[in-house]
């Protein structure tokens, strides 16, 4: 065959298969259950127990959250991300508290981080982290919420304990302090902390 | 107000409001604490929990207070300020021992003395009287919590807290003094 018909035929063979991505995911239960993502508009487990989901990154990625372990009541939860091409699941975070939303965030410089709301079942506070996949969790914050996101950068507002009750029956509440934080300078690695004993 | 004649006074150094709570008081909210007294005491005084309860109910020995009465336990969110909590020892599916049970009727006869907490049934958050965790749905957390065994045990507890009220039983002595 040709060269220019092998591409010809490429190029038309990768315009018929149709893109592996996800439209929609599920779970089964509101108190938990498998969890399920369209394709094609084909319905397929990925996970046998989760308790919610996110499509993110267009459908190419979906974030879901399972048991974890630890916090008040054994509340903890877990966040898993799955490819949709690869089949791959990884476990990128977990904490001692329900986790509520997940979000793809990119840096002016195009790294990719994910945004992570979280609530306690005690107080009912949200609480806050930043996923940097090969690292892990890289900022966390208790007690405030992202108030905004946008591209390069994300808002972060902080309450009072006092507040979560107001908040909870939709008071509007000022949040204490608010602060926006440049997600490039957030996913920079932290220098080592210096050793502090004396090597003598 | 600490209810030493029912409770062992062991206060937490963090995670509630002080006189946080509404009265009159709604009632008392049952939870299980997917653990153990120990850990759940520990855990309640750790800033970063974000959570408490009013009071803790271990299998073996007398119901401990973690939290004065005039404070708001972080136990069920939106539920907070206007209902008392107690966490039991154990595991969701598990039935309250008999120690359990009767810590929670000599608590329920005090509330029931000192807040005027009705001996009754509570199935949602505007009710009063002996409630549970779940009842306050989403808006509360915890959809599972305490688990149907200690849902059902509450007509028992009530059956005996009642019983004692008109003076069938002394097993359960309405707390007189030492309210402090």
């Amino acid at each position: 065959m040709k060269p220019s018909i092998f591409l010809l035929s490429l190029v038309v063979f990768c315009q018929c298969v149709p893109a592996q991505v996800a439209s929609s995911a599920r779970v089964s239960s509101e108190d938990g259950g498998p969890v399920y993502i369209t394709i094609d508009g084909q319905e397929k487990q990925i996970a046998p127990l989760g308790y919610k989901a996110w499509v993110i990154d267009d459908g190419h990625l979906v974030a879901y959250s399972s048991k974890g372990s630890g916090g008040f009541e054994s509340e903890g939860q877990t966040v898993y991300l799955y490819n949709v091409k690869t089949g791959l699941l990884r476990r990128i975070f977990s904490a001692k508290f329900e986790i509520t939303n997940v979000q793809r965030a990119e840096s002016a410089s195009g790294k990719v981080a994910y945004l992570v709301s979280m609530e306690d079942g005690g107080l009912g506070a949200t609480h806050i982290a930043v996923v940097d996949p090969p690292r892990g969790r890289v900022f966390h914050e208790d007690s405030a919420s992202f108030a905004a996101v946008e591209k390069g950068r994300f808002t972060v507002n902080w309450y009072k304990d006092e507040d979560w009750a107001r908040l909870a029956s939709h008071a509007e509440v000022q949040p204490t302090k608010s602060k926006q934080f440049d997600l490039d300078e957030v996913l920079k690695p932290k220098p080592a902390p210096k050793n502090t004993r004396n090597p003598g | 107000m600490w209810l030493t004649d029912v409770a062992v006074k062991r206060p937490i150094s963090c995670n509630f409001t002080k006189k946080g709570i509404v009265r009159p008081i709604h009632g008392l909210v049952l939870h299980i604490q997917e653990g153990s007294e120990k850990g759940t005491y520990s855990w309640f005084n750790n800033k970063e929990a974000k959570a408490s309860s009013h009071f803790g109910n271990p299998k073996a020995g007398k119901l401990e207070q973690f939290v004065d009465t005039d404070d708001m336990a972080w136990t069920q969110k939106a539920g907070n300020p206007y209902w008392l909590s107690v966490e039991n020892e154990g595991f969701h599916g598990n039935r309250l021992n008999d120690n359990q049970v009767n810590n929670i009727v000599r608590l329920l006869l005090a509330l029931n003395k000192l807040e005027g907490i009705s001996l009754t049934l509570a199935d949602s958050p505007s009710g009063y009287g002996l409630g549970y965790h779940s009842m306050g749905g989403k808006a509360w957390g915890h959809p599972q919590c305490p688990g149907k065994p200690i849902i059902e045990q509450r007509q028992t507890i009530l059956s005996l807290a009642s019983s004692s009220l008109k003076g069938q039983m002394g097993d359960f002595p309405i707390p007189t003094s030492n309210m402090a």
